[in-house]
């Protein structure tokens, strides 16, 4: 359809339409039930088994799900591209170090609070763009934009401790929302992921999640079929800013230390782009492969290249681009494609071969 | 039988072409009214500004008794106009089923019952076996009758369809146009774009005709086909097209 503002760019909305995969709507089967199983268990058992090294990359992977997780949420399912998901991730860490830190806030309450910043921002911003009809490529820039803006207040606010950052007295009070050990923090990263992922999974099959992906899909249709995209936008939005935020309180309480780089930098956008495009955009389970599969990589070229600063980051972002090259849907994407292809070499030849048998 | 639907002056300007003139009309409970008039005459900006999708530059719209002239898009779907896309608009990356139950799900909350309802809809336009297709693989013309799904599943009072038999074989326009009448029959009030007056002529209590924006005639089929104006500026070269 002919709309009044056809000319907006939607360089990043075309990628993520081709980057996203069909039928991420797929009732669970048994192999795939036993693969989920075997993998939670593989996680949950893992402090038997794993260094507390090792462990740290495990808590790296689903901590990073987690927060691809949420980008999920709001660019995959809804379609709307964020570019500046730092920003409720520095929220998150900021609202929770600084109440525990200088207010004596109980982190707990910090992350609740941490919360409802984030959301309070994402709504102001969602408000702004969505209302003015922000879309695609400018859409993005915006939530880059703010970001940015935010960490060039955090790094000049004296009170919000400048560019020093935050410091977070170490404790092993679960009180504290600290949890003891490599394992501890391990079991609270695979809990956060586990019920988000659930309600990913959850929400597809309901009103609510089918909006989302029909906006995505197709804004103007679903307006036409009653859908107020407006509100199903902001919904996603907040949604997805909330956890975020949950995201950037767990980091702090983990590594017991922020800057306004750490949690602003546009890398952590990023961060939370990258595993749902080598997993599979809009896909229930993407993030978690994609975390899965890139954090070893960035760990291994951080670790063999640790002599070359730098040259870390372009071997990651050249392993990137090939990997997006190789597969533009992710590796649920290229999946579901192999699959469909050799179904129909299947079916081909069993429409051929009785023709064949009559000559 | 009440009005359902009442546009006044409707006017719709694009910087500085006048793409839909003072456009006036009535449409009745259970009428089909069709609407037709050569390329760019206007007939889909007056679907656009009648449904909210641009709001009218002048002009006022009353549907089924409430102004609507200021309302936006879902909210006319929510009082009841549903609408098709001359180019259509379907949620590629889902499946039959799926784009249709967004449609039901505008008068529903639980799932299972939005999936029942899609699936009659989809029975209903003849698809059944097709219902759980990816939507971006199926052809033009099936991508036509599950827009027609997918809009009846919003429970509407009026349904708007914009050239729904446009590249259809003979034998889909056959079926598409029984098709209409089925709708009809169930109660909905239609609207149609329609270029194929064969099956406009079939179909039509009343018809329309837009040129350059301006409603330029409005009677039965067979009036309009007499109309001298109508055959100079669009039968025409519409019968010419034909040859
Ligand atoms: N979004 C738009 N912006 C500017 N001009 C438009 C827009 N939509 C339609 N027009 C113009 O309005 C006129 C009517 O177009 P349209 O309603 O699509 O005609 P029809 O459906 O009768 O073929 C055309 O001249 C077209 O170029
Ligand atoms: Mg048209």
């Amino acid at each position: 359809m002919q709309t009044e503002k056809n000319n907006t760019p939607n360089f990043l909305g075309n990628f993520l339409k081709k980057a996203t995969s069909s039928t991420s709507n797929g009732k669970l089967n048994i192999p795939q039930l036993i693969v989920i199983g075997v993998a939670c268990l593989a996680v949950l058992l893992a402090p038997t088994y794993l260094s507390n090294y090792r462990l740290n990359l495990v808590i790296t992977i689903l901590t990073s799900a987690f927060f691809a997780q949420c980008w999920n949420l709001m660019s995959g399912y809804t379609g709307q591209f964020s570019f500046g998901h730092a920003a409720f991730f520095g929220l998150g860490a900021y609202t929770s170090s600084i109440l525990y830190v200088d207010f004596g806030v109980n982190p707990w309450i910090g992350l609740v609070c941490g919360m409802a910043v984030a959301g309070i921002v994402a709504a102001i911003i969602g408000y702004l763009s969505f209302h003015y009809n922000l879309k695609g490529d400018y859409f993005a820039l915006a939530t880059m934009a703010f970001c940015e803006i935010f960490r060039v207040i955090f790094k000049n606010t004296d009170f919000l401790h400048g560019a020093s950052g935050v410091s977070i007295k170490f404790s092993k009070d679960i009180g504290l929302m600290q949890f003891g050990s490599k394992a501890g923090f391990m079991y609270a990263a695979f809990v956060l992921l586990a019920l988000l992922t659930f309600g990913m999974y959850k929400i597809r099959r309901t009103k609510m999640g089918l909006y989302f992906v029909a906006i995505r899909e197709n804004e103007d249709a679903a307006k036409a079929l009653g859908i107020n995209a407006f509100k199903y936008k902001m919904i996603a939005l907040i949604a997805s800013a909330m956890f975020s935020a949950v995201a950037g309180t767990f980091y702090a309480q983990y590594y017991l230390y922020i800057d306004p780089n750490i949690c602003f930098e546009s890398a952590v956008s990023v961060s939370s782009i990258t595993p749902c495009i080598i997993g599979g955009v809009g896909t229930v389970f993407g993030p978690i492969i994609g975390a899965a599969i890139l954090e070893p990589i960035s760990e291994f070229t951080n670790a063999a290249l640790s002599n070359f600063v730098g040259l870390n980051m372009v071997v990651y972002g050249l392993i990137l681009v090939v990997v997006i090259m190789v597969m533009p849907k992710g590796l649920i994407g290229l999946v579901q494609d192999l699959k469909v292809k050799f179904m129909k070499k299947k079916k081909d030849k069993k429409s051929k071969s009785p023709v064949e048998a009559e000559g | 039988m009440g009005i359902l639907l009442k546009a006044s002056k409707v006017t719709k300007k694009f910087a500085g072409l006048t793409a839909v003139n003072s456009v006036d009309l009535e449409i009745n409970e259970g009428e089909i009214i069709g609407l037709i008039g050569p390329n760019g005459a206007g007939k889909t900006t007056f679907f656009n500004s009648i449904t909210g999708f641009y709001p009218a530059t002048y002009g006022s719209v009353t549907f089924d008794g409430n102004d609507i002239t200021h309302r936006t898009t879902y909210q006319n779907c929510k009082a009841g106009m549903a609408r098709t896309f001359q180019i259509v608009q379907p949620f590629g990356q889902l499946t039959a089923l799926e784009n249709v139950m967004v449609g039901a799900f505008n008068r529903l909350e639980s799932y299972s019952e939005a999936e029942k309802i899609a699936r009659e809809m989809i029975i209903f336009v003849g698809m059944e076996d097709k219902m759980h297709a990816i939507v971006a693989d199926l052809t033009i013309g099936d991508q036509r009758k599950l827009e027609m799904a997918r809009a009846l599943a919003t429970k509407p009072k009026l349904l708007l369809l914009d050239e729904v038999m446009a590249g259809l074989t003979p034998t889909e326009i056959e079926e598409t146009v029984e098709l209409v009448l089925k709708i009809r029959d169930s109660g909905v009030t239609i609207l149609m774009i329609e270029h194929i007056m064969a099956a406009l002529m079939k179909l039509s209590d009343r018809v329309i005709v837009l040129d350059h924006g301006t409603l330029i005639a409005e009677g039965t089929p067979s009036e309009i086909t007499q109309n001298e104006r109508v055959i100079e500026s669009y039968l025409g070269s519409a019968y010419k097209k034909q040859d």
